[in-house]
């Protein structure tokens, strides 16, 4: 039985089953709007009655507050929604939601796509840069990082004939991918010869810089499966001269914390920095809720902090004290570097990516599913999360980056060389889109 | 074949309308598929039929995006699907769910484990227990995930593989991150 016979045969018997009522299915459609129809108007005579009733107590609710607070002369302890934010970088310096998704436009004319593919006109024209390939070249096994329109980073896994992957080569361009210079190889041991370093998956980041000097790389390693069980998180380095020497920081990081929290873990979504000593992995842990390693020391230590939201992608920052952090069901923001997350936002219906370009302006795409193919559309906040708008329809799923609250992009597939791959622009803050790039790549 | 008065008083009547008229033999045979579907999202059988039916409602109001000759097995998924997200964030659903039935029967071996699991299912987003429902409880190939998804193949399996990631902690407690 292989692991994915053994993942469904797990979830079949987590989630059981049970038949449903008798003649549930057999009647004909009429039958089967009419009972809806019927159930609905049922359901609307009750939500008014409710509604009625949760108004009364809200208003109640609202008042006594009001009143208390104006008693005891008081001001909120919590800034839940700052003034204007300090927008220092137009991509967040470190992480974030597109740090590793189809493609990264970091002004309106340069941006880089995953191969890595740069282009500097807006996306019409793609050209490959990518570094040289290595002896051994572990399939998948690639992490790629932009920090602007010259600085990019390749790290490359590869193995040798004893092992699958067993170390690790950074490759560094600062003029746009003309030229990549080359790591010494960082050894590593996974546990296994046939475990693989990173997986190919393009929601996990594992290097990042937070200037053209400072950098950090995460190395996990594991089955190569998807049914496997955990992952090591093996070592974080850091480099200072823009990833031509790497030091080991920290082996297993976070291990000891994670033994006094007593459950097993395993690495999740990556890992973000919002200055050069403080930085977040996010981990999924067998226990609830999941944990969230911080350090505030350059990762040479590292604490367990619980995550403010489900399933957070690792937080991402606009400055060293204004961030987010995406959960699988809602989001968090601060103002303090990360001390402390207020997560009373919530997302709306979501099915793909949400992006924000600071703590006010947000977007997600939703799939309104009427017909998964059309029903895309755009959600806006300008309010930190609060109240979400539906903007306009959207041509694709995919990654969002918004460079200002009018221009954007969004991209989706594999890569500029992909059959799947479009590329869309918006100007009016995404009530329109056109796609661009359709000269393709070279 | 009688309809409902505020049904067969719509002007796209079902008598005359050829979309109308496909979905009436499209959409029954779809209607068990669905309900597991439902039932993996939502583990409960009450809000998995009423589910399947408001979709059921809901194709009907959209049929007109339905291309004629396209397969409606992913359509009608993605808008149970869209169901199931509505009915997860409605509180009252939730608060008036009755007693789980599914958990006397689960098996006692691996009972713990089972719970375990289910309550990280429960804690997955709509998305990644979607992905997961559809390839591995409703046993579908991955292009009827993406097709249900409505995002490409390969997102598809990053999104499944990003899932079965989150619930790597829960699949096999013997497996230890910590040396």
């Amino acid at each position: 039985m292989n692991h994915e016979d053994r993942l469904r045969g797990r979830l079949q018997r987590a989630i059981g089953y049970q038949d449903p009522s008798p003649g549930f299915g057999t009647q004909p459609l009429p039958n089967l709007l009419a009972a809806s129809l019927a159930r609905r108007n049922v359901e609307q005579r009750h939500s008014a009655v409710l509604a009625f009733v949760a108004a009364v107590i809200a208003i109640a609710i609202v008042a006594t507050l009001l009143l208390g607070a104006r008693a005891l002369h008081r001001t909120p302890t919590v800034p839940v929604h700052p003034g204007p934010s300090l927008i220092e970088s137009k991509s967040p310096p470190c992480g974030g939601p597109n740090a590793s998704g189809p493609a990264d436009m970091l002004s309106a004319s340069s941006g880089w796509a995953y191969g890595p593919y740069h282009t500097i006109d807006g996306g019409d024209h793609w050209t490959k840069v990518a570094p040289p390939t290595i002896p051994n070249e572990s399939a998948g096994g690639e992490t790629e990082f932009f920090l602007d329109a010259n600085h990019a980073w390749v790290a490359k896994a590869a193995g040798s004939p004893k092992a699958t992957a067993d170390h690790v080569v950074v490759f560094s361009t600062s003029d746009a991918g003309t030229t990549w210079q080359q790591s010494a190889p960082l050894r590593i041991t996974p546990a296994a010869s046939t475990d693989v370093i990173w997986e190919a998956s393009g929601s996990v980041n594992w290097i990042c810089f937070i200037d053209a000097q400072n950098g950090v790389l995460l190395i996990a390693s594991g089955p190569a499966s998807i049914m496997a069980p955990l992952w090591n998180v093996e070592a974080l380095y850091r480099t200072s001269d823009g990833g031509l020497q790497w030091s080991r920081v920290s082996s297993n990081p976070g291990a000891s914390a994670l033994k006094r929290l007593g459950t097993p873990c395993s690495v999740g979504d990556g890992m973000s920095f919002s200055t050069s000593t403080t930085g977040w992995i996010a981990l999924y842990c067998l226990s609830s809720p999941n944990a969230l390693l911080v350090t505030r020391d350059g990762g040479t230590t590292w604490s367990v902090e619980q995550e403010p939201v489900a399933y957070p992608t690792p937080p991402y920052f606009f400055d060293s004290g204004h961030g987010v952090m995406i959960g699988s069901d809602s989001i968090a923001v601060t103002s303090d570097g990360g001390l402390t997350w207020v997560s009373s936002e919530t997302r709306p219906n979501r099915t793909f990516g949400c992006t924000f370009l600071d703590q006010t302006h947000g977007w997600c795409i939703v799939n309104e599913a009427a017909d998964p193919q059309t029903d895309l559309y755009l959600y806006a906040t300008s309010d930190g999360g609060r109240k979400w708008s539906r903007s306009a329809a959207i041509p694709s799923a995919g990654a969002l980056v918004f460079l200002d609250t009018s221009s954007g992009f969004l991209s989706a597939g594999q890569g500029p060389g992909t059959s799947d791959w479009s590329f869309y622009k918006t100007v009016d803050g995404g009530l329109t889109w056109r796609q661009v790039g359709t000269a393709g790549a070279q | 074949m009688v309809l409902p008065s505020s049904i067969s008083q719509s002007s796209e009547d079902v008598a005359t309308s050829p979309d109308a008229a496909e979905l009436h033999a499209l959409l029954p045979p779809l209607f068990l598929p669905a309900y597991r579907l439902a039932f993996g999202m939502l583990r409960s059988r009450e809000e998995a039929e009423d589910a399947v039916q408001e979709a059921a409602l809901s194709a009907w109001r959209h049929r007109a995006k339905f291309r004629p000759g396209a397969d409606p097995r992913p359509w009608f998924f993605a808008i149970v699907a869209n169901q199931c997200r509505t009915f997860r964030r409605n509180r009252w659903s939730r608060l008036l769910r009755l007693a789980d039935p599914v958990s006397r029967s689960a098996p006692s071996a691996d009972l713990e484990a089972d719970l375990d699991l289910r309550r990280a299912l429960n804690r997955l987003g709509h998305d990644d227990r979607l992905a997961l429902v559809l390839r591995y409880y409703m046993d579908l190939p991955f292009d009827e995930v993406a097709a249900s998804m409505g995002v490409s193949e390969p997102a598809a399996r990053s999104r499944t593989q990003r899932a079965v990631r989150r619930l790597r902690p829960h699949l096999d407690p013997r497996e230890e991150l910590i040396p």
